[in-house]
């Protein structure tokens, strides 16, 4: 605080101190006079024995420690006044940077939020995601016993809780926390999550109006309760702030609301999460471990002081005392959209399995985490190109400069002081560069959290959505200054460098082009050129990666198919054939509106999370010799109408499809697709073979195509196809192949349901060309961020090597005037500025393809039938470097043909 | 006691034995300025001169006595050692 007052005061301690000085000499001239001597003698006399008044007045102020500051702000000062003197050069810099520093900072938000800064949640630095991974199965589970467990036995937990998204597995149905809302306006489906009732404490979060659920209330057949989620509320109950009391009718139940939680909470991982319900489990029967157990999602909170290695060592510990020594293991899928798992009862060893500990942060973040930090290290090249060229403007300008520095030295003025000048100058420029970026990056935050899938990763934006925050703006300033020194540097210090009677001398030749400033500026250009190389190939692959999955043929035909979802309430209809009925009857109504082609039922169309996977071994479907014993497959199981092959545009390759005779009456069968009928019957003719699966034996009627049911980039998995007439369900998805748009199909859909029965929701409407096309969502993203920083760097680095030879062509306009006298040819002058540029592009290129060929192996994740060092790639996207490069040496190799030999020797 | 007057008692009590550049007091005025040491005050002297006189605080008391005691036990040193060499 003294401090402050002293700095603020200090022009006066200063006027002081240099007052005071005047009297003393004063003093001491008067006495001397006194003494008889002259007055010029005794002013001279007092001057000598006082020592040089201007040094001591000096160091008397920089007693106070402020001198530093004082310079600097006049460099900075000074800084202002160059840079407003040379609009042309300071805007080209400003706009270079504000380009390089806005990328980074845009990026770094990102990073911010999904690696940097804490969920937000009190003390969430000790919050832990616990499950058990299969590594075999790619899978992480964790079962309602190992909740009991460890809530009991644990001791480095304070507070452990579970809950539990539905789709739970049991026998193939999901049982899920979704509900069917009635009684307020249209029917429609909410998503709920079941939480144990330490939920609330472990993430240390609270109902913003009534409570969170009791023990009481978390038991099997406890009380029908729910906790709403704030839009939930804001949407059906208006922000009544009476909704305490009121009751939600869920499948046609009442819940009574106990609690509504606050507007800034988001589930973790369940941003769609509408509404909050016991999850009462009974911990007598879960801890048994037989038969089935409850799967569900476990979020600890450690006790202080506790290391993840210490609670990891205490869970495992009590996970292996509990193990069971066999038992089927139900499983859920990776990512966890709804995949059931099964494994057909007992059979071979269960796959080993080891416990997952790890900060609840990271699990969120999930495979954002290495996409946004190779972005980071993506802009980072960025920024380094921008770097380079603004040194080579400042290099340009400062041969300019050289005698005003050199006037300077003489003057008295240290290297140091110089350079520290020159640097103020530099990173004053830089600072501004990085305002201009921030404003751009905000823009940039903004889209690139519009583009980003809310549940890209783990789902960790929904709970910390990127934003500029005091971080970025710390990591702004630091990149600006940090900039400004590192393109400062080297012009400063090449400057200051010049032999000062050199730099006074009358129309000087400053830089000569052989010289070590024009090797500076070559060694820039080629930096430029290589780092902007290392983006375009990462761009390259990307792009090429991209391509290969748009020619993925994923053996489905999305165009003009309207796709949507139908889950019926169990207590409206019980019995398996009422709800085959209804959906029966939903498929005929549908498939009857005109501009309707064709319409489908499956509990799993292409593309959806909600489909069945079984491990087997192959020898369990087939007991035969012939097959290599105990492979295993990973099976996928769809249930399916008749239509679904036509209206999916699935090709029939051997047999029949289904038919509406293949009901509960008659002969099971299946349809198997291509990839299971060759790892079945790899010679033989599949058509009439029996395959025992869940306790029936089904016979194979037809063979169809394989299909990329999970994704485009994802591999072909075996599957079996089963009517819906003899697998009845619950739940099915509607597939609805149209004439024209689909969209336009959607309300007269809406209508046949409703005609149905009109509490019926029907949800998650979109055309399949849709979904695809979301399924393509993040590595569009990833190919977007990272095409338009190779494409900045492209650009910068363009200008830079343009900058270069411009300013060489300049400097060698004497020579090439010579030369044309002793009569060189046009082309002969166009080919030696050319060839000059060729040699550093070629010596950048060079460099570059070094650097991608260490580098792109972090792309490997992101590329889809591309290898990271994939020659073709390397050749054309350095080919194009080459022939830009080449482009931008041309103008001023022009320009130098066009010298006029007379005037360039008469110059000077 | 303002500077000028300070560097005239300083040589006279010293018999003209600590010879000093009379400027190079300033800054050392402002570093006991700094510290707080000292305060300052633009007065009238007795010979009608307009000065900034300089006075102890008694933090710079308290300093001072701190640091003519370290000088005279060093003193004490210095002599003993040097006597224990005359032995």
């Amino acid at each position: 605080m003294n401090w402050i007052k002293q700095f603020l005061s200090r022009r006066r301690l200063y006027s002081d101190l240099s007052q005071e000085i005047r009297e003393h000499l004063e003093e001491k001239i008067d006495e001397l006079v006194a003494a008889g001597m002259s007055r010029e003698e005794a002013t001279y006399a007092a001057r000598r024995e006082f020592g040089n008044a201007t040094l001591i007045e000096e160091r008397g102020r920089e007693v106070w420690g402020w001198s530093w500051l004082e310079t600097l702000g006049q460099d900075v000062r000074y800084g202002f006044r160059q840079l407003r003197r040379n609009p042309g050069f300071t805007i080209v810099a400003v706009l270079t940077l504000a380009l390089g520093i806005g990328a980074n900072t845009a990026i770094f938000s990102v990073v911010n939020a999904v690696v940097l800064r804490p969920l937000p949640f009190p003390h969430s630095d000790r919050l832990v995601w616990i499950a058990e991974s299969i590594p075999a199965l790619n899978v992480e589970i964790a079962t309602g016993g190992d909740y009991a467990d460890w809530k009991d036995q644990s001791h480095t937990l304070d507070r452990v809780a579970a809950y539990d998204r539905g789709a739970a597995a049991e026998g193939g149905a999901a049982q899920s926390a979704d509900f069917n809302l009635t009684g307020r306006g249209t029917p429609a489906r909410v998503h709920g999550v079941d939480v144990s009732a330490s939920f609330f404490a472990t993430l240390g979060v609270e109902p913003q109006l009534g409570r969170a659920f009791t023990e009481n209330e978390d038991q099997p057949n406890g009380p029908h309760v729910a906790v709403l989620m704030y839009p939930f509320w804001q949407q059906y109950f208006g922000a009544d702030p009476h909704v305490l009391g009121q009751t939600v009718n869920l499948d046609a139940a009442p819940y009574t609301v106990v609690g509504v939680m606050p507007a800034s909470f988001r589930f973790p991982g369940e941003s769609d999460a509408q509404i909050l319900m016991p999850l009462a489990l009974n911990p007598a029967s879960e801890r048994l471990r037989i038969q089935s157990q409850r799967l569900v999602r476990i979020i600890g909170r450690l006790k202080p002081g506790v290391s993840l290695a210490a609670a990891r060592a205490d869970l495992d510990e009590i996970r292996k005392r509990a193990q069971p020594s066999s038992g089927p293991m139900p499983a859920e899928g990776e990512g966890g959209e709804g995949n059931a798992m099964e494994t057909p009862g007992p059979g071979g060893p269960p796959p080993a399995s080891e416990l997952k500990l790890v900060p609840l942060a990271e699990h969120l973040a999930g495979n954002l985490r290495p996409a946004m930090l190779t972005l980071l290290g993506a802009v980072g090249l960025v920024l380094l190109i921008a770097c380079a060229n603004v040194a080579n403007l400042m290099l340009t300008r400062a041969s300019s400069r050289t005698r005003e520095v050199a006037v300077r030295a003489v003057l008295g003025a240290g290297r140091w002081r110089l350079v520290r000048q020159l640097l103020a100058e530099s990173v004053t420029l830089a600072v501004a560069g990085g305002v201009a970026g921030l404003l751009l990056a905000a823009g940039g935050v903004a889209v690139i959290a519009r583009l980003l899938p809310a549940r890209a990763g783990g789902g960790i934006l929904a709970v910390a959505a990127p934003k500029v925050d005091g971080n970025v703006l710390l990591f702004a300033l630091a990149a600006s200054i940090l900039t400004g020194i590192l393109f400062g540097l080297a012009p400063a210090v090449t400057v200051t460098r010049s032999g000062l009677a050199e730099g006074l001398k009358e129309g000087a030749k400053v830089a000569s082009p052989g010289g070590r400033r024009g090797w500076l500026r070559g060694a820039l250009a080629v930096a430029e050129l290589s780092l902007a190389l290392v983006l375009l190939i990462g761009a390259g692959l990307l792009i090429k990666s991209f391509y290969r999955v748009l020619q993925v043929n994923p053996g489905f035909a999305p165009e003009r198919v309207l796709t949507m979802d139908l889950s019926l309430t169990d207590t409206r209809y019980p019995a398996p054939r009422q709800q085959s009925e209804f959906f029966s009857d939903v498929l005929r109504c549908v498939e009857s509106l005109p501009g309707v082609r064709s319409a489908a039922l499956a509990d799993s169309l292409p593309l959806s999370p909600y489909q069945t996977f079984l491990m087997m071994p192959l020898d369990r479907l087939l007991p035969r010799a012939a097959l290599s014993s105990s492979t295993r497959v990973m099976i996928s199981r769809l249930t399916v109408s008749p239509g679904y092959f036509y209206t999916l545009g699935i090709p029939v390759l051997k047999g029949r499809t289904f038919t509406d005779h293949d009901d509960e009456q008659a002969l099971k069968v299946a349809v198997v697709n291509e990839a299971l009928a060759h790892h079945l019957w790899p010679t033989e003719d599949p058509i009439g073979r029996q395959v025992p699966l869940f306790g029936d034996n089904l016979t194979v009627v037809g063979v169809v195509g394989n299909t990329r049911h999970e994704g485009l980039s994802k591999e072909t998995v075996a599957e079996f196809y089963v009517p819906y007439l003899q697998s009845p369900s619950n739940f099915m998805q509607l597939a609805v192949r149209t004439a024209a748009d689909p969209d336009s199909v959607v309300s007269a859909v809406r209508a046949q349901v409703r005609d149905v029965d009109p509490d019926q929701p029907l949800y998650h409407v979109a055309t399949l060309q849709q979904v695809l096309s979301d399924s393509l969502a993040p590595r569009r993203l990833n190919l977007l961020l990272l095409g338009i920083f190779a494409g900045i760097a492209l650009a910068l680095a363009t200008v830079g090597i343009y900058g270069v030879m411009a300013f060489s062509v300049t400097q060698r306009t004497h020579e090439i005037g010579i030369r044309m006298a002793l009569g060189a040819e046009r082309r002969n002058v166009l080919g030696l500025i050319v060839r000059q540029g060729l040699r550093l592009t070629l010596i950048g290129v060079v460099l570059g393809i070094v650097g991608a060929w260490a580098l792109t192996s972090f792309l490997a994740s992101f590329l889809f039938g591309v290898a990271p060092r994939d020659p073709a790639t390397f050749a054309l996207v350095s080919l194009v470097l080459v022939a830009v490069s080449v482009l931008a040496c041309y103008i001023p190799a022009r320009r130098a043909t066009r010298v006029d030999p007379m005037v360039a020797l008469r110059y000077e | 006691m303002h500077g000028y007057a300070l560097v005239q008692h300083i040589k006279r009590t010293s018999d003209d034995l600590l010879q000093i550049e009379e400027g190079s007091l300033y800054p050392a005025l402002q570093r006991l300025l700094k510290e707080g040491w000292v305060k300052a005050e633009w007065r009238i002297s007795s010979t009608n001169r307009r000065v900034r006189t300089y006075q102890l605080t008694p933090a710079g008391i308290k300093h001072l006595n701190r640091e003519v005691s370290n000088f005279e036990r060093m003193l004490e040193g210095v002599a003993r050692v040097l006597a224990r060499g005359e032995t």
